[in-house]
């Protein structure tokens, strides 16, 4: 049975393969032309853009379908999941040569100015100042418009790149919040260099003004949150609005940018399977060296994932000899971080560690999360001991009791090891779990496995490749981590060992 | 050796010891024995802490181990308790459970645990299962290893919590008879029973248990054949019975002898004698003859009832797995129609234990 499980699941894997590979775009019958035509459609936006704000008064009709990621939007345009899409006109160059069948209506649905939120805490108004200051002076000198040509009118997708030499840093860090999953404006190059009009700004900031820049990668959602933590201090591109104004400072604009409504004329390629699949392999893994992100997402992944079981485990362990040693306070308390901690989901807490709890200090992302799924999976093993503990019985720790052991060692000696046997299997069940909970570690700004193939699928607009590998990398993660932890028992396993070992018994006399 | 002074245990909604007061004396065994829920368990689980008593003293060799400044665990390891339901260690091997204590807390080598516990387990019988896991033994077996775990720490007393009420028939006869070695070694015993047969056998001193107190104590004889209160006597005649255990044929007189002496003692008349003599007589008579695999082990219980003035035999054999299929051959047997001239009623009750043998239960005409 453990041989062919494998086979049969990699088999499903690649059924999955042939049937979503030929995705023949779904031509669609629906007539766009204008924007009026949107009224009744499905329009696609990507969150914490505040397009749909835009889309209602042009187009009160119709249905605004929010995405996590620009990346996501794509695949749902092509098959049909939505009606039309809005998009920056900065973007559609792009996105026009990844997909040929898109089409943009001529009509904007509004006029954006592109500029820059800034943190209120901390440093953030020195560096408002400092900002506004800059803006104007590159577009005095027509540096601005330079930079505009290059990185959007004039775009050479093989060959752009930011100087990013001459960083002093004398004056600090300048945490730089972006998600790079929009090009050309900010976006994952080769080997998951940081690159577009953004970081080039950037870099020309700091090397101005004597800061090092470091970058905060974040969900598009997520960052007016960390701005307005401090977690990070500025933000390019955020959607100025007044509410927003209360917690971020907004810069005068830097450009001006156009929304526009897309849709999916459906005349996409239709390569052949084989063909199809190769070029999607290059484009996700080869390209640009895009394995090396994938490699660092798995390392994140992996690094997480050990760290939080093994922290976890001596935190669940640790905890349950506290309430053992305790009374009917530390069950309280107890019963009460058990309940917190199953019932708010993870990727609200590690949230509320990063941006509330430790929002003011600043701490390594990935020990907030290394934190966060401790503390989950530490109070879920505690409650796997209370399970496994129950079931061997009280008679046994009597007999262990009147023989003279001590509360722990009988805990130890006799009641674990039985236990252990009991919650093995649910345990290892709880660590599968937590590996696959990891991949929402992207709201706080870790590059994870799940990150970075949103990072690709935002380079190469390809949903089911990328999205595929991860899945298959998730589970050879998976099994990974289970053989470690199974091997690891396996010397605890006392079917295993040799309780004879080093006695000399009547046969050796 | 162990004193007990105004011991008193309390619960909420009960108070099963009010005032123990007693002494045990190195090679004392003694016989713990009353109705249920008097405490008798209790008594024995306050003398290694396992309950906490309300008041009174407890002094072991001079040392007051109700005082919180006492070192029970050290204590502990001078008392050694069996238990009812044997509490192996379930993860450890037969040899492994008698070892565990030794090496970790009387810090000698695994070689010396090991040496020590092979020892006690052949003196138990159970050197050849050493190695097998508590799960494959059965319950006498069971208690024989806990036995010698107990052994193992060098115990200056042994406190038995009722170590056959758990047990099948054979296997109780297995246990007392390891206990009996014991009692010949010359070690200290407290015994808490519900076999008055076993405690007047192994004891040379019996406590009986009423009213929250040691209600009368005194040797076997006193207590079984004369005892000074009511409450002893009824206790003694009511719950009287006695149990008997054949492999073969030629122990058949022996058997009946002590059925004849037990019903002389609780006054039966002499025409129930004679019935219970012949019905033992005739059933042992159809499982010679009917039983499979030359199996002829029986176990029997002769009960008294003296409110009722009834006399019960209950019947175990050790072989016929489905009494069902050889019921019909039993009873047209002419032995059979002997045995039941002897009955006056057959309780249709029969039932099984845990190993599929079944108890037939039958009233003494």
């Amino acid at each position: 049975m453990k041989r062919i499980l494998p086979v049969v699941i990699a088999l499903c894997l690649i059924g999955l393969v042939f049937s979503c590979l030929p995705q023949s775009s779904v031509s669609n019958d629906v007539v766009i032309s204008s924007l009026d035509d949107l009224n009744d459609k499905s329009v696609g936006i990507q969150g914490g853009t505040g397009y749909e704000q835009y889309l209602s008064i042009k187009c009160p009709g119709a249905t605004p379908v929010f995405f996590n990621e620009i990346s996501s939007i794509y695949p749902a345009i092509q098959q049909g999941k939505i009606d039309a899409m809005i998009t920056e006109n900065l973007a559609f160059v792009v996105e026009k040569i990844e997909i040929p069948s898109l089409v943009a209506l001529e009509e904007p649905i509004a006029t954006i100015e592109y500029s820059i939120g800034v943190s209120k805490k901390a440093n953030g108004n020195v560096i408002y100042a400092q900002l506004n200051e800059f803006i104007q002076s590159l577009k005095a000198d027509g540096t601005m418009a330079s930079m505009k040509s290059y990185w959007i009118d004039n775009y050479d997708r093989d060959n752009a790149t930011v100087d990013k030499t001459g960083i002093s840093g004398e004056k600090g860090v300048l945490i730089f919040a972006a998600e790079p999953a929009f090009e050309p404006m900010c976006f994952a190059g080769n080997g998951g260099e940081l690159l577009g009009f953004n970081v080039d700004f950037i870099y020309r900031f700091c090397r101005e003004y004597g800061y090092t820049p470091k970058i905060e990668t974040l969900d598009y959602d997520a960052m007016v949150a960390s701005l307005a933590s401090g977690k990070s201090t500025v933000a390019i591109g955020i959607m100025p609005d007044e509410e927003r104004a209360e917690e971020v400072n907004f810069t005068e604009k830097m450009i001006d940018f156009e929304i526009i409504a897309v849709y999916d004329t459906g005349s996409g390629d239709n390569d052949g399977f084989f063909i199809g699949l190769v070029r999607s392999f290059n484009k996700t893994f080869v390209k640009e060296s895009r394995w090396k992100m994938f490699l660092e997402g798995v390392d994140n992944t992996f690094f997480i994932s050990i760290l939080s079981v093994v922290i976890g485990s001596a935190l669940g362990l640790l905890l349950y000899l506290w309430v053992s040693h305790g009374g009917v306070f530390e069950r309280k308390v107890m019963s009460v971080l058990c309940w917190l901690s199953s019932s708010t989901p993870t990727v609200v807490l590690l949230m509320i560690l990063y941006y509330i709890i430790f929002g003011n200090y600043l701490v390594n992302n990935i020990a907030v999360a290394i934190t966060g799924f401790s503390i989950v999976f530490g109070c879920g093993f505690y409650e796997r001991i209370v399970s496994g503990v129950k079931a061997v019985g009280n008679g046994q720790v009597e007999a262990a009791y009147a023989q003279g052991f001590s509360k722990d060692q009988t805990f130890f000696r006799i009641v674990l090891p039985q236990a252990a046997e009991h919650f093995a299997p649910a345990y290892q069940g709880d660590v599968i779990a937590l590996i696959q909970n990891t991949s929402v570690v992207g709201y706080i700004a870790i590059k994870d496995l799940t990150k970075m193939s949103d990072l690709v699928r935002g380079r190469t607009y390809e949903a089911f490749f990328p999205l595929l590998a991860t899945a298959v990398i998730y589970f050879l993660l998976i099994i990974l981590i289970t053989t470690i932890f199974d091997r690891f028992t396996r010397i605890f396993n006392r079917k295993t060992k040799n309780i004879l070992k080093g006695i000399k018994t009547d046969k050796d006399k | 050796m162990i004193e007990i002074q105004h011991l008193k245990k309390q619960y909420e909604m009960a108070t099963p010891l009010i005032d123990v007061n007693t002494t045990i004396n190195e090679g004392d065994v003694i016989s713990v024995i009353g109705p249920s829920g008097t405490g008798k368990s209790t008594l024995l689980r306050c003398i290694n802490m396992l309950e906490v008593p309300t008041s009174g003293h407890i002094l072991i060799d001079g040392e007051d181990i109700t005082d919180p400044k006492c070192n029970i665990r050290r204590v502990r390891t001078k008392l050694g308790m069996v238990f009812q339901s044997f509490n192996l260690y379930e993860h450890l091997t037969v040899v492994e459970n008698c070892m565990l204590a030794q090496t970790v807390l009387l810090k000698r080598s695994k070689q010396e645990a090991y040496d020590k516990a092979i020892e006690l387990l052949a003196s138990v019988g159970m050197a050849d299962r050493a190695l097998q896991y508590p799960s494959q033994l059965s319950g006498g077996q069971k208690q024989r290893v806990a036995i010698a775990r107990t052994l193992s720490t060098d115990p200056e007393i042994i406190l038995f919590d009722e170590p056959t009420s758990a047990l099948d028939p054979l296997s109780v006869s297995e246990v007392e008879a390891v206990i009996a070695r014991l009692k010949q070694e010359g070690r200290t015993m407290m015994i808490v029973t519900h076999s008055l047969d076993f405690a007047e056998r192994i004891s040379n001193r019996v406590f009986y248990m009423d009213q929250g107190i040691i209600y009368e104590e005194g040797s076997p004889k006193q207590i079984f054949k004369n005892p000074e209160k009511d409450r002893t006597r009824d206790f003694i005649m009511t719950s009287s019975s006695i149990e008997l255990f054949i492999k073969e044929e030629n122990e058949i007189s022996n058997a009946i002898n002590k059925i004849y002496n037990f019903c002389k003692t609780k006054n039966v008349d002499d025409r129930r004698i004679m019935h219970a003599c012949g019905a033992y007589e005739e059933y042992y008579a159809i499982l010679s003859k009917y039983s499979f695999k030359d199996n002829k082990n029986l176990y029997t219980k002769v009960e008294y009832e003296n409110n009722t003035d009834k006399l019960m035999m209950r019947f175990t054999p050790d072989s016929y797995k489905d009494w069902n299929l050889v019921v019909d051959v039993i009873t047209n047997s002419l032995e059979y129609k002997l045995f039941t001239s002897y009955i006056k009623s057959f309780y249709e009750e029969t039932d099984s234990d845990k190993f599929g043998r079944y108890t037939q239960h039958y009233e003494i005409k």
